[in-house]
């Protein structure tokens, strides 16, 4: 069982916690200019590291805020806590962050030329 | 002419309100038909000052604390809700006097009343028995009078509010887990000695 640190609530059981799947998946805005694969890429596709991994939370059973986390899939250690919304800080969450094959994407690209023009 | 009560606690025919031990660790009791309010709100100057006008304190911004202001608790829930509790049919009219101050604001006042069950914890065993089925650390380098949680205790879901530092503590509890909650508390109490009410 993990003890993990709500940013609001302090440090609690996992069983208070629902697990929300990988971070920063960024939703093309312009999905009609993805191919198939592309999109599929975005819709299906997740990443399943054996190490650092970038992932959501919601403390459901107590304040029910969202928020990020860097865990090792292999230790369980959580690294860091971070903001939703927000990018991780420390060195193994920015390298997880930057080494992620979702970076490249064209999903990805498609979402930041989206977000670019609003 | 007879007088007609139709409140009915979730806790009928489960909760004793009288007996037991008399050498007791542990005294449990229903707070029968409290007042409950749940506020939301984003939490920012306006809006705490708005909700300090009607109930005469500012909702805590601290989480996991608690103001008590004479009849009224208000129980951090998260950085945008509250749980307020008040005495017997005294909600309604709080509720009104909240909306009444938070006016267009972006504000939710719900009556909860009926949705959630208080229990009275007290007795000098009560860190032992809620240590039990809590994973929270209720230490009292950890955790004090005045605090509250959101957690779980024997995997209900519950707010716990530590009322003083002799082993005070109300406990709520969805009325669905109310009598699953009492029975679990009751069995648990046993080896410390269990009274019910207040005493
Ligand atoms: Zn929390």
């Amino acid at each position: 069982m993990l003890l993990i640190e709500c940013p609001w609530c302090g440090p609690r059981d996992e069983a208070e916690f629902a697990y929300g799947g990988e971070a920063h998946i960024a939703r093309p805005t312009e999905p009609d200019k993805l191919s198939d694969a592309e999109w599929a890429e975005y819709l299906f596709l997740a990443s399943n590291p054996r190490g650092t991994y970038l992932e959501r939370w919601r403390h459901a059973h107590g304040c029910r805020r969202w928020f990020n986390a860097v865990r090792d899939t292999y230790t369980h250690e959580i690294i860091e806590i971070y903001a939703m919304g927000s990018l991780p800080k420390s060195k193994l969450g920015i390298q997880a962050y930057e080494d992620s094959w979702r970076r490249g994407s064209a999903a990805e690209q498609n979402a930041k030329r989206g977000s670019a023009k609003s | 002419m007879a007088e007609i009560n139709q409140a009915r606690s979730p806790l009928a025919g489960v909760a004793s309100s009288e007996g037991g031990s008399s050498e007791a660790g542990i005294r449990l009791t229903e707070r029968p038909f409290l007042g409950k309010l749940v506020l939301r709100g984003d939490g920012g100057d306006g809006f705490l000052k708005a909700a300090d006008a009607a109930l005469g304190t500012a909702p805590p911004i601290e989480p996991n604390t608690a103001a008590t202001i004479e009849e009224v608790s208000i129980l951090w829930h998260s950085p945008d809700e509250w749980l307020i509790v008040t005495a017997t049919s005294a909600e309604t009219e709080l509720a009104n006097r909240l909306r009444e101050t938070l006016g267009s604001m972006h504000a939710a006042v719900i009556d909860v009343s009926d949705s959630l069950v208080a229990l009275r914890l007290s007795g000098s065993s009560t860190g032992s028995l809620l240590a039990k089925g809590c994973a929270l650390d209720l230490h009292p380098r950890a955790f004090g009078p005045g605090q509250c949680a959101q957690t779980h205790l024997a995997s209900a879901l519950v707010t716990l509010h530590q009322i003083d530092d002799t082993g005070t503590w109300d406990i709520f509890v969805r009325a669905s887990f109310a009598p699953y909650l009492w029975r679990w508390l009751e069995d648990a109490s046993l080896e410390y000695g269990l009274a019910y009410g207040t005493g």
